[in-house]
This record gives structure tokens, C-alpha cells and sequence, in this order.
């Protein structure tokens, strides 16, 4: 076997030790590591040796390098706790929290009867017995929720601790719902059917917001995921889209003034919108193209897409859509005058209407959804550099 | 006092690669051996090489492939936009963490 051939498996050797002690990093890292270190090995080959280099020399830089077992820290910093560690234990406050659940709605089973019988007595065993007990567990629930989310991983039970935690906030929150929807519903929409006809309408909906209510607070107590180069950087809000934002209610001021009282436009004091509304469409136009183009270019450091294509459109839609009306109102009216006596003039005024509905919806909904695929396309290879 | 020495080097080691590449583009062995230099961050491959490639991959430093004298070609990192933000705050941070506790040393020195 030859020197160079010899270098090349004893090298390969080193890299498959030092592979398999890259566990904890990504394919493409691991591969970059590896990289590193085979042209590491080279170029300290290279200094070492004068002329070609020889086993011996290799052997001398290998033993200067780190031990292939040092990579197992590759790194550095561990990830976060994604999950309870082995052996980790419920909190005693859940325990506690949860054991009082069922309590607390026995109690008011026992209740129950006694505020049909007596609103003033019900309420006393409430206050008494119903409300400390349900705000005992829901302050061991939130005690749960902080000693869990503090233990890093030493303490278990999430799902439980929020149930207890929100189960009587929730309760209480439906409650009100549906009390107040009832006064509510009792007042206005339906003043003479009242609470059978609107509790079950209520009761839904505030079913609905229940579960909103708990995925919310799982998002909450969840851990946030690491954070990424991406979101470490601050983003801001882009220049040219704010300034095409600025300018953009002089030009739907002067719109509406035209529309409605033209006569007001001319006044004197109205130079200022006069001008800055006539300058509107261009401004507002070219800076938001000029947002889209600099939001695309900052590789995610600026915000503001949806505003900038939004300033794009208020020109193209209104400059479209006004001239179809424009066009398909002042055709109809031509043709209406030229109609023969006899002819269905509703239909045609009906028929020309709907075509143009249709038109404008059309045209609203594609020109802003291709706008936004433009807008929004992925970077082509060598844009922007 | 050991374990506290090995945690300081992993989380200042970032942060002088960072400042030694804001310097210009380099290849890796030639970050090894400058870094090395510094006898106090007891610098190794095996700590350099996995910290480049996690903030290659995070975008902070970008890679251009360029011949060698000998064996693979040249691995060559400099900082991106990102990269010389995040050197910039990082620095700023230094510089104001410095500066306390120089401070509470002095005033505790002084008192």
C-alpha cells in the first residue's frame, strides 16, 4: 500500500471515531465537522512535513489533535428540556387541586336545590362552602403550572395542573355568558321568548370559547420552542410601507370628497389634501412596490408584506374597478336609451349589473391573490445579490 | 472552580470566533491556531469545528470553498449580515457586563 494511500484510511479511520461520537448534532452539521477536520488534518500535514508527507508525520498530528471522544460535546450547550425527565413526579398541589375538583361540584350539586328553594340562602352556602373551595384548587392548579414549568423537567402532571387550574375560572366565565347573553338576548333580540330560547344558543357558544380558552392556556404553560437565528433578530417595520401607509388616506379622502360634495374640494383650505390626494396613487404605488422589493431583499429583518402589497392594490383595484363600473354603467345607460318600445328594460339594466358584479368580484379576488404570490414567491437563485 | 472555568470558555468561545472573523474571512485551521493562542480558552478542534458548523447553520457565518496546497479544499468563513449584528450586540453586551463588574470589584476592593 502507498504512503499517500495509507495517510488517506488512517485519516478516514480518525473521521469515522470522530463521526460516531457526533450524535447530538444535525446531518448537515455533522458533515460540516466533518469537513473541517479531515482539511484540519491536511493542512497540519502540510506544515509539519517538508516534502510529502509520511505515516509518521500523520500519526505525530493526529496525537497533537483532540481525542475523537472530546467531539461528544459537540456544541457545546445542551438543547432545553423538551419533556418530563424519567422518574419526575406529579406536584402535591395538582394532587390536592384535583381531589377538590369533585368536591367542589358535589357541593354545589348540593347547593343547587336550595337556590331554586331560596336565592338568599343558596347564595350564603356558595359564598361559604362553593367559592373558597373552588378558589383553593384553582390557586393549587396555578401553583401546579409554576412549579412544573420551574422544575425543568423534574416535575410532570401539565395537563393536570391547567385543568385544575381553569376548570372554575372556565365554569364562572360560562356562567356569566350565559347570563349576560340572556339579559342580553331578553333586552333586544328576542324580548318576548327569553331564556329558552337563547341559554342553549349561549351555552354553545360558550362551549366554543371553552376550548379556546384551554388551547390558549396549553399554548401558554407549553415551553416555547429555542429560539432561532432567525427570530433572534429584530424585525422592523419597513420604511417605504409605512410611508405608502401614510400617504395613502389623502387619496380615498379626495375619492369620497369627489364622490360625494365636489364642490368642497376647491376651497382653500383643502389645497393641502387637494395636493397630497392627487399625489396619493403614485406615492402609494411606488412605495409599496419598493416595500415589496425591500422586504424580499432583508432575508426576514423587515416586516410588512401584506401592507405594501395592500398599497399595490388600493391603486390597481380601485383604478380597475372604477373604470368597469364607469364603463358598464355609462354603456348601459346608452343602451338603454336606444332600447325599441317593448323591451324589458329591468332585464337589460339586471342582465348589465350582475356582468359587472361578477366582473369586479373577479377581479378583486385574482388580482390581489396573484399580486400576493408574486409578492410573496420564494427567492430566485442570485436575486438581490 | 473547574466546572465554572469549562462553562465560561464554551459560551466566550462563540464570541471570540465571532470577533475573529469580523476581522475578515479565514479557513478553520487557521481559526484553530490563532484561537489557540489564547492559552486560557484551552481552544481544540473539537471545540472550533461543531461551533462553526452550528452558526453556519444558523446563518451568522457563510462558507466559500477555496483550493488548498494539499488534500481537500479550503473551508473559508465569514461573518454574514447576520453574523456582524449578532458580533456587534454581543460585543456591546460584553462591554457593559465588563464594565459592572469592574465596578463592584472596585467598589468592593475600595470598601
Amino acid at each position: 500500500m502507498s504512503e499517500d494511500k495509507e495517510i488517506q484510511k488512517a485519516v478516514g479511520h480518525y473521521l469515522e471515531k470522530v463521526a460516531a461520537e457526533l450524535t447530538n448534532v444535525s446531518p448537515d452539521e455533522k458533515d460540516s465537522i466533518l469537513q473541517g477536520v479531515e482539511s484540519h488534518i491536511y493542512e497540519a500535514l502540510e506544515k509539519r512535513s517538508s516534502g510529502a508527507p509520511t505515516a509518521a508525520d500523520l500519526d505525530f498530528v493526529l496525537a497533537e489533535m483532540a481525542p475523537p471522544h472530546s467531539y461528544a460535546q459537540a456544541g457545546g450547550i445542551p438543547s432545553p428540556e423538551t419533556g418530563p425527565a424519567p422518574g419526575a413526579k406529579v406536584p402535591r398541589s395538582a394532587i390536592i387541586g384535583a381531589i377538590l375538583v369533585p368536591f367542589v361540584f358535589l357541593m354545589m350539586l348540593l347547593v343547587a336545590p336550595l337556590v331554586n328553594a331560596s336565592w338568599a340562602a343558596g347564595l350564603k352556602l356558595a359564598l361559604i362552602f362553593v367559592v373558597p373551595a373552588a378558589a383553593v384548587s384553582t390557586i393549587l392548579g396555578f401553583n401546579a403550572i409554576s412549579k412544573i414549568r420551574a422544575s425543568k423537567g423534574r416535575l410532570r402532571g401539565m395537563p393536570l395542573a391547567v385543568a385544575v387550574a381553569f376548570v372554575y375560572p372556565v365554569i364562572a366565565f360560562d356562567l356569566l355568558f350565559v347570563w349576560c347573553a340572556q339579559v342580553l338576548g331578553e333586552a333586544t333580540v328576542w324580548p318576548n321568548r327569553g331564556y329558552e330560547a337563547f341559554v342553549p344558543v349561549a351555552a354553545v357558544l360558550a362551549l366554543a370559547l371553552d376550548v379556546l380558552i384551554f388551547w390558549a392556556a396549553w399554548r401558554w404553560v407549553s415551553p416555547k420552542p429555542a429560539r432561532t437565528a432567525e427570530n433572534q433578530v429584530p424585525r422592523k417595520f419597513c420604511k417605504y410601507a409605512l410611508i405608502g401607509a401614510a400617504f395613502a388616506p389623502f387619496g380615498i379622502a379626495l375619492l369620497i370628497l369627489y364622490v360625494t360634495n365636489p364642490s368642497l374640494i376647491h376651497l382653500g383650505y383643502m389645497f393641502p389634501i387637494r395636493i397630497l390626494g392627487v399625489l396619493s396613487p403614485v406615492v402609494t404605488l411606488v412605495f409599496g412596490l419598493m416595500g415589496i422589493s425591500a422586504i424580499r431583499a432583508s432575508n426576514g429583518r423587515l416586516i410588512g408584506l401584506p401592507l405594501s402589497v395592500g398599497l399595490v392594490l388600493l391603486d390597481m383595484l380601485v383604478l380597475l374597478d372604477g373604470f368597469i363600473i364607469y364603463v358598464m354603467c355609462r354603456e348601459t345607460t346608452n343602451i338603454a336609451r336606444q332600447l325599441p318600445d317593448g323591451w324589458p328594460i329591468a332585464l337589460t339594466v339586471a342582465t348589465a349589473t350582475v356582468v359587472t358584479l361578477v366582473s369586479v368580484t373577479w377581479i378583486s379576488i385574482w388580482v390581489p391573490r396573484a399580486l400576493w404570490r408574486w409578492a410573496s414567491r420564494p427567492l430566485a437563485a442570485g436575486e438581490f445579490t | 472552580m473547574n466546572e465554572w472555568i469549562t462553562q465560561l470558555r464554551k459560551g466566550l468561545l462563540e464570541f471570540c470566533i465571532l470577533n475573529f472573523l469580523a476581522r475578515g474571512e479565514n479557513y478553520g485551521y487557521e481559526i484553530v491556531q490563532q484561537l489557540a493562542a489564547i492559552e486560557e480558552l484551552a481552544v481544540t478542534e473539537s471545540t472550533v469545528y461543531p461551533i462553526l458548523a452550528r452558526l453556519s447553520k444558523d446563518g451568522y457565518l457563510k462558507v466559500r470553498v477555496g483550493p488548498s496546497p494539499q488534500g481537500p479544499p479550503r473551508r473559508y468563513f465569514s461573518l454574514t449580515v447576520l453574523g456582524r449584528h449578532r458580533v456587534s450586540e454581543m460585543n456591546g453586551y460584553w462591554d457593559e457586563l465588563n464594565g459592572s463588574i469592574e465596578r463592584l470589584r472596585a467598589a468592593l476592593k475600595g470598601g
